[in-house]
């Protein structure tokens, strides 16, 4: 199950907080990417809209990247 | 597999939708069909790597794949290049080396609308090395039988709702213990920058540490290596000029050498999973690691100026993989 966009693991992993293993070249260029566009615009609305395409990936590819969201979900470490 | 140009045509006849890569004379008397094309004359066969004037190399689309479109692309419409993609499928997008849409997208991909919602896959088409600057890369679109060497041409494939599509990198190279370089400005240019903190000059650096150019820059993209390859290192001018963009913010080190490229691309070949039904490798690969005659594996396709795995990468082997998720 896909977490709402609204929910803070999208802000997480935007900002680098929660810490994700490796995983699929898609997901890990994704997170860099996104995480590249935070830097460049810190701020609250660049963050919601950041958070809005990851949980878009994550909800067309939730089958596909099954293991790799429980991972982020589960696994994943606050920096 | 690389296929005489008699038998393309019978392909393209056949309305068979196929991904093609050869010299511009042959891609030339191409009948005009479900196709689409991009200059060079090296290729990753079967057999091994092979430099060939008179052969195409030629992707075919599997039967469960539909050709949603083929359409050409300018800077100025690149930017909808995942929005034009159908929902489900996948893009393969040829451009010409060194042409305003390779700058272009190069720069700007992970700011299109749709970046990474919609894979995109392809290449940067080329020429034989000796003939760069006197020769220009060129992209075919078979439908309209149209080519450039400033534009850029896409098919974009719809698959069904049984199957998506992945994008996936081989990379050899793993980032070495060196100092860490990042840039303030983004571009394919590089002179002033900051190593291990202090403000300093690439060139002189590079020049300084006698760096084998031939090892890229690489960035940790959360796990997945990122090379920037070297293209030039001008030392009096101060100015290190790249094959692909560094990005402002990214921290970037040299790799590590590779001793046994075939060795350490076999032992990075995932030895599981789907058959990639197109793959691309670089030229400077082809070149570095002497790669003619030599196999990568069970991996065939293009050799390339560029590869586009999402956005664009150097010194890396891109594929394409189709699940099954019903």
């Amino acid at each position: 199950m896909v977490p709402l966009v609204t929910h803070p693991v999208w802000g997480e992993l935007i900002t680098g907080k929660r810490q994700v293993p490796p995983s699929k070249v898609a997901v890990n260029m994704l997170i860099a990417n996104v995480r590249l566009s935070y830097k460049y615009d810190p701020t609250e609305t660049s963050k919601h809209k950041l958070a809005q395409r990851m949980h878009d990936f994550f909800q067309k590819y939730e089958k596909l990247y099954q293991v790799e969201l429980e991972q982020i979900l589960e696994r994943g470490t606050h920096a | 597999m690389l296929n005489s140009i008699l038998g393309v045509q019978e392909k393209i006849v056949a309305g068979k939708r196929l991904l093609l890569a050869g010299e511009e004379s042959l891609l030339r008397q191409l009948p005009g069909g479900q196709w689409i094309g991009g200059t060079i004359p090296y290729f990753m066969d079967g057999s091994g790597g092979v430099y060939s004037e008179s052969s195409i190399f030629v992707t075919e689309l599997p039967a469960y794949a539909s050709v949603a479109e083929v359409r050409e692309y300018t800077t100025e419409t690149l930017p909808s290049i995942c929005v034009d993609a159908p929902e489900n499928g996948f893009s393969v997008v040829i451009m010409p080396a060194g042409s305003p849409v390779h700058i272009a997208y190069a720069q700007n991909f992970p700011r299109y609308a749709g970046a990474f919602l919609k894979p995109v896959v392809g290449w940067i088409c080329g020429v034989n090395v000796g003939e760069i600057g006197k020769r220009r890369a060129r992209v075919f679109a078979g439908p309209s039988s149209k080519d450039s060497d400033q534009n850029a041409v896409a098919m974009h494939v719809a698959l069904p709702p049984t199957k998506q599509a992945e994008i996936d990198i081989v990379n050899v190279f793993q980032q070495g213990p060196g100092e860490t370089i990042t840039f303030t400005t983004s571009g394919f240019e590089g002179s002033e920058c900051v190593i291990n903190g202090k403000p300093s000059n690439l060139a002189q650096y590079v020049t300084s540490k006698r760096i084998d150019v031939r090892l890229p820059l690489t960035a940790d993209y959360n796990g997945s290596i990122v090379n920037v390859s070297i293209q030039s290192v001008d030392g009096k001018a101060g100015l290190v000029k790249f094959y692909a963009p560094v990005f402002a913010g990214v921290e970037y080190r040299f790799a590590k050498p590779v001793t046994d490229y075939v060795a350490a691309f076999n032992a990075a070949l995932p030895a599981d999973g789907p058959t990639a039904i197109f793959s691309c490798n670089c030229i400077l690969n082809y070149l570095y690691a002497g790669l003619e005659g030599k196999r990568t594996g069970y991996l065939t396709g293009p050799i390339t100026f560029g590869e586009i795995a999402h956005q664009l990468l150097n010194q890396t082997l891109v594929r394409l993989l189709i699940h099954d998720i019903s």
